[in-house]
């Protein structure tokens, strides 16, 4: 039984209950870096890495933390992992980095963060928050690699920046530039919404 | 142990602080050299681009500082000033160019840097642009042959110009790639590389515009030109050479 | 002229939530009814104004490389630096707000902790930092357009929502899936001002 809602902990958020598409969470910062399929990867590792770890220290700091500044507790033990990642991201992917810029410092702010941090981290104990942080992290991602490969291989002919479409171009196929630009990302996750909804009628809103 | 009392919760943000300030520092300090090798080869790459269409391999992040160390480019660089004179124990690599102009001229005092390439046996200086394209700060380098006059390559970079549009000055290499050739001087008047329209014509060379970036063609334009008077005198006195 | 500029661009061109996705999670949590929603957006324009500001003096004689002692440089402290300022910031405005403009605290009250965690409030500081602005008069017109680009971009993706409970909508697409694609459509009517240059 309890290793059954354990296993729920960590597989729900990955599709069912999605942070971004069923709990509309984080869509902030997400959106502006699916151009490319790379810096969407390196941001989900990176997002997925800042959430587990500080769900774990939320947790175990949780019988510790002064109710008064609790917010800004959760804020700093935050800001602190997303710095630690950020000068790593500049020591070892410096390329990345420069493409995530201001984005990898949004994490901070992420919704996923606080709303786990608050609807889980600080009623449970590490191990379980550790899987819940994993699980959202990956749901993240998830939806970043779809929003990005479709982005890259529709909008620019590559994947991982290897040119996958550069063949069709002599029976007159071209990249749809409208993939590259912003609107496209919102319309490709207004869809995600949409498959999903379709899938799981539960989910659909009555209004 | 009160949790909401006022002492609990000032020890507490005391002492979280404190953790969290000792850990960042640490990663910081850890981490600092790696990022300097990463901004420095960044710098390198750009600097190369100038002249890479002379080298056997295209720069990118990770081969520039062994393209750098193999043409021995941190024994050939010095500074120069508006004068032509150099400069003496200022390195041209930690210059801040942006410190070197006022209203888009370059200033009297400015230390300007030159890169020196030895690539087979021609020798080309890299000098260093720096100017205002339609929304922000445009960058670039462009690469003199040892004439003093021909320009053996260009390179551009931006911090927010409109994307698919001005943003091909760094994007599009067909547009840098205009100006190797081109003379900066004409009669021994300069009248550096103007950025015009197709069709249009001016005194000196010029090369094709971005179409419908005219805004930030006008400013690689201006750049060129202002950035360059700075390095008049050095570049007659290669000339006379 | 050069003030003007900056408007535009932070409050059309790189509008926060059309082509940045700033603030998205409580852009389409509250973007139900024109009402709260311009309620958001002003609370929004009112916090960035006075944060950014704040954050520039931080960023330029604190955080910047050799800006107290020479070789010394704060820069990987700026994340937890601003994101305490403007947490702090929305605190104190929110005390002040509720002691002295009672009547504004009714209004504006219920969305001033919700700004701290706003990411267009951070995003703003961050973006700030990067553009190097040479003074703060400079850094507020920026916060100004920043903040009154959110309030236009939420209040007239409420406006259509409003407009919408009356459409007959696929159901698997009520409610947040066509907010998206409304959003998307917006985005790409927002494009139209790239490449704007004023004189």
């Amino acid at each position: 039984m309890a290793a059954e809602k354990k296993q729920g902990v960590f597989t729900g958020p990955l599709w069912q209950n999605n942070p971004i598409v069923v709990q509309v969470l984080g869509i902030c910062s997400s959106l502006a870096v699916t151009t490319q399929v790379k810096p969407a990867l390196v941001m989900g590792i990176s997002l997925t890495v800042v959430l587990a770890f500080s769900n774990v220290f939320i947790s175990l700091l949780r019988n510790t933390i002064p109710n008064r500044i609790r917010i800004i507790v959760q804020l700093v033990v935050v800001a602190a992992l997303v710095i630690l990642v950020n000068e790593i991201l500049k020591a070892y992917v410096f390329e990345v980095s420069k493409q995530l810029s201001v984005y990898v410092g949004l994490i901070i702010t992420n919704c996923i963060l606080m709303g786990r941090l608050e609807a889980f981290a600080l009623g449970n104990k590490p191990w379980p928050a550790f899987l819940d942080g994993l699980g959202n992290g990956l749901g993240y991602a998830l939806i970043l690699l779809i929003v990005s490969v479709l982005r890259e291989l529709l909008g620019s002919g590559t994947l991982l920046g290897y040119n996958l479409l550069g063949w069709a171009e002599q029976y007159g196929y071209m990249n749809c530039g409208f993939f590259v630009m912003p609107a496209a990302a919102l319309i490709i996750i207004g869809c995600i919404i949409w498959y999903q909804r379709a899938k799981n009628p539960e989910l659909q809103e009555q209004a | 142990m009160n949790r909401n009392s006022n002492s609990y919760t000032v020890i507490y943000a005391t002492v979280l602080t404190v953790i969290v300030a000792v850990l960042l520092a640490l990663a910081a300090l850890g981490l600092k050299d790696q990022q300097k090798k990463n901004t420095d080869n960044e710098k390198k790459m750009q600097v190369l681009a100038a002249v890479a269409s002379h080298l056997d391999r295209v720069p990118d992040l990770q081969n520039a500082g062994e393209i750098w160390a193999s043409l021995n480019m941190d024994d050939n660089k010095f500074t120069v000033n508006p004068k032509g004179q150099v400069l003496e124990g200022v390195d041209p690599f930690e210059i801040d160019s942006k410190s070197q102009f006022s209203q888009g001229k370059v200033i009297d005092s400015a230390q300007l840097p030159v890169f020196k390439a030895v690539i087979g046996n021609k020798e080309y200086y890299i000098l260093a642009l720096y100017g205002n394209g339609l929304w922000d700060v445009i960058s670039g380098y462009v690469s003199v042959e040892a004439d003093g006059n021909t320009l053996a390559g260009a390179t551009f970079d931006h911090k927010g110009e409109t994307a698919g549009l001005g943003a091909k000055i760094k994007d599009d290499p067909a547009f840098a790639a205009q100006f190797a050739g081109k003379h900066l001087f004409k009669d021994g008047q300069f009248t550096s590389v103007a950025v015009l329209k197709k069709g249009k014509t001016s005194e000196g060379d010029k090369v094709d515009a971005i179409t419908g970036a005219t805004m930030t063609s006008n400013g690689v334009s201006d750049m060129i030109k202002n950035s360059l008077e700075g390095y008049l005198p050095f570049l007659q006195s290669l000339q006379n050479k | 002229m050069e003030y003007l500029n900056i408007f535009i661009k932070a409050a059309f061109i790189d509008n926060m939530i059309f082509t940045l996705f700033l603030g998205m999670c409580s852009f389409l949590a509250v973007s139900k009814t024109v009402k709260t929603a311009v309620g958001l957006g002003a609370a929004v324009t009112f916090v960035q104004v006075i944060t950014l500001p704040v954050n520039y003096l931080l960023n330029k004689y604190i955080l910047a490389p050799n800006a107290i002692v020479e070789g010394v440089d704060l820069s990987f402290l700026t994340f937890i630096m601003f994101i305490a300022v403007i947490a702090a910031i929305v605190q104190i405005v929110e005390m002040v707000v509720e002691k002295f403009f009672p009547a504004l605290y009714g209004s504006l009250g219920i969305f001033l902790p919700l700004i701290a965690v706003n990411c267009a409030i951070l995003g703003g500081s961050l973006f700030m930092q990067q553009k190097e602005f040479s003074n703060v008069l400079q850094a507020i017109v920026y916060a100004l357009g920043t903040g009154l680009g959110w309030l236009f971009a939420i209040a007239c993706v409420a406006a259509i929502r409003e407009r919408l409970s009356y459409s007959n909508i696929p159901a698997p697409l009520k409610g947040l899936g066509i907010t998206f694609i409304v959003t998307g459509l917006m985005a790409m009517a927002f494009l139209c001002f790239s490449g704007i240059k004023l004189a």
